[in-house]
């Protein structure tokens, strides 16, 4: 097959449709822990009613625009490859950088929480804890640097051991629960607005991720056929097992007790989260199925985020505007380098309190969202003849319409989470031009025609090796 | 717009982000000096007029070291309103009123450093071709 230059040293892997969705599934879903704090800030109608609305104008266009752009530009890297090719390497590098320093921070999260969980049972000392997280980021940095295909095996694994409890938790809390699903549809007192503003920064959060799939483009066969279809199926997927898996927490919790819905319990004896609740109708054997399924559910997410957010790193290196090192590639084709690192960073983070890092998680990763969105349409209208193998069913003045609503959903977010994650975030994203002003000042970049040379013309016309690589040809 | 445009106007919006974080902090400084507490820096007392007036002055030599180097100049004027947000974040009770008055510096700062990261990327010769990492055989497996 033909490669690009800047995939090069990379293996492209088969990866079966079935192991595709459930990466995807894993980056965006893993189970449903987090839910339930929505529930109690939302209450259960509005809850699930966001459940179910929320995916059309927020992760849906999400998912369509990754796919769209996956399948035109199926290299390493994904969004920062995308956003170079609509808005030019300045643009791409604010997103790339803003990106991967959020997966830096949230993969450290998904251990933290991992061994939150194992804490909350076995009572470990802070050095214990340490060496469990660098123990679980240990294995899993090795298994990504081994190969995309066993990343997929193991992820496989780990939601079977996510959805096995959840399923019997689902049919048990059916037949047992005593809440009502629906009602109240929202707490008493609050106003709808106020409801909502409080689930949905959490709830975005939980619906985010549709992207990352993309940046794994360059190691997968086909990946213009396997990703966005593996999109399309996991969508629906992830929003039938949120609404579910809420629905019955909320009725095995009990009458009334959504109020005590909470995703951390340690410091409220009457808070519910789904290990509780899987105990209250399933007693303890369940609980503890659950317990495993949180854990599982957390080691997935690192795994998943561990292999996508180290792509865009690679890739700004091969574009000669990171240090060198991290755009190497050893003979499983993977760049293990820029896993190595961020494996790293993860374990240096979860030695320390980095809550004061968190706050500027959303607010780093909505700029990323309205970059890549912005690029679509920037997209559609200056190249509007390049291969598309998938395209948004939608006209580009739709689409620009239907893109407008999450960029906005996005915006509004920045400004509901509070001010924290306000200050927090703004210095997160000033890090971006101070990073572009440092990196191509010391390392200089490469220029489009030599990146881009061989799949497009300086006018933005298709080469004929570009549209091999497109699959124009195929 | 030409790499000497954009450079010229980043200097000029780093200028002008250093003169308003000086508006403001002269501003504050007679309407509410006590508008968060103090930090304690080597024995210096950082006021919030304080910080503003210092950061300014610091904007304003960002701004002007624009011309000489886009790159120089540019990290400057950002790492100033990195600066005066950090100081926000860390004043909890009177983060939102800090904010805004350090909003209009750090906008202006923020457009500053995107003008002067165009300014460089049109500036700086960038590489014709991609790093070579040599051949790296991925067939086995």
């Amino acid at each position: 097959m033909t490669e690009m230059l800047r995939n090069q040293g990379l293996k492209r892997v088969r990866m079966r449709l079935f192991t595709a969705v459930v990466v995807v599934f894993t980056l965006t879903c893993s189970g449903s822990f987090g839910m339930e704090d929505v529930v109690s800030a939302s209450g259960p109608g509005l809850t699930l009613l966001m459940i179910v609305v929320l995916p059309f104008v927020w992760s849906v266009p999400m998912a369509f625009v990754a796919s769209e752009l996956s399948a035109m530009i199926p290299e390493a890297g994904g969004l920062y490859r995308w956003i170079r090719r609509a808005l030019g390497e300045y643009w791409s590098f604010q997103a790339g950088w803003w990106w991967t320093l959020s997966l830096y921070i949230d993969s450290a999260v998904y251990v933290a929480l991992a061994l939150g969980y194992i804490q909350s049972q076995l009572n470990l000392s802070s050095l214990e804890r340490w060496l469990v997280g660098v123990a679980i980021v240990a294995i899993f940095t090795f298994i990504n640097i081994r190969g995309l295909q066993i990343t997929g095996w193991s992820l496989t694994v780990i939601q079977v051991v996510v959805l096995v409890p959840f399923i019997l938790f689902v049919i048990i809390g059916l037949l047992k629960g005593t809440g009502s699903a629906f009602s109240p549809f929202q707490p008493h007192g609050q106003s709808l607005t106020e409801s909502m503003n409080l689930g949905l920064a959490v709830m975005m959060w939980m619906y985010s991720g549709w992207e990352s799939l993309g940046t794994l483009a360059g190691e997968i066969e086909n990946p213009q056929k396997v990703i966005p279809k593996a999109l399309m199926i996991a969508t629906p997927i992830v929003i039938v097992t949120y609404f579910v898996t809420v629905a019955v927490l909320i009725r095995a919790g009990g009458s009334g007790q959504w109020v005590h819905m909470m995703s951390d319990t340690s410091g409220d004896s009457a808070g519910i989260d789904f290990i509780v609740a899987a105990k209250i109708v399933g007693g303890a054997a369940l609980g503890w199925f659950m317990f495993a399924s949180a854990v599982a559910s957390n080691i997935g997410l690192y795994a998943g985020y561990l292999a996508t957010g180290s792509r865009p790193a690679f890739q700004m290196s091969r574009d000669r505007l990171f240090p060198r090192f991290l755009g190497k590639s050893g003979s499983w084709g993977t760049p293990w380098v820029a896993i190595l690192l961020m494996g790293i960073v993860n374990c240096v983070l979860i030695s320390r309190e980095f809550t004061a890092l968190i706050v500027m998680d959303i607010f780093l990763l909505m700029f990323a969202y309205i970059v890549i969105f912005v690029s679509v349409i920037v997209l559609r209208v200056r190249e509007p003849n390049a291969v598309r193998p998938f395209r948004v069913p939608l006209p580009t003045w739709a689409l620009t319409i239907w893109v407008v609503i999450p960029i906005a959903i996005a915006v509004f977010a920045l400004f509901t989470n509070g001010d924290d994650y306000l200050v927090g975030g703004l210095i997160g994203v000033l890090s971006g031009p101070i990073a572009y002003l440092i990196f191509k000042a010391v390392y200089r970049g490469t220029t489009d025609q030599a990146l881009e040379g061989s799949t497009i013309t300086s006018t933005g016309e298709l080469t004929e090796f570009g549209a091999e690589i497109e699959g124009a040809t195929s | 717009m030409k790499g000497t445009a954009m450079r010229n106007y980043a200097a000029v919006l780093g200028v002008l982000a250093g003169v308003a974080a000086i508006g403001m902090g002269l501003y504050i400084h007679s309407a509410q000096p006590k508008l968060g507490p103090s930090w304690h820096v080597i024995g210096l007392l950082v006021s919030s007029p304080r910080l503003l007036l210092g950061v300014g002055v610091v904007m304003i030599v960002g701004g002007v070291l624009t011309l000489w180097n886009p790159a120089v100049g540019g990290v400057i004027v950002l790492a100033g309103a990195v600066l005066g947000l950090v100081y926000c974040y860390t004043h909890e009770w009177s983060r939102f009123a800090l904010l805004k008055v350090w909003a209009p510096a750090v906008i202006l700062a923020w457009i500053a450093g995107i003008l002067a990261g165009y300014a460089l990327a049109q500036t700086v010769k960038a590489y014709d071709v991609p790093p070579d990492y040599g051949e790296v055989d991925v067939s086995a497996d």
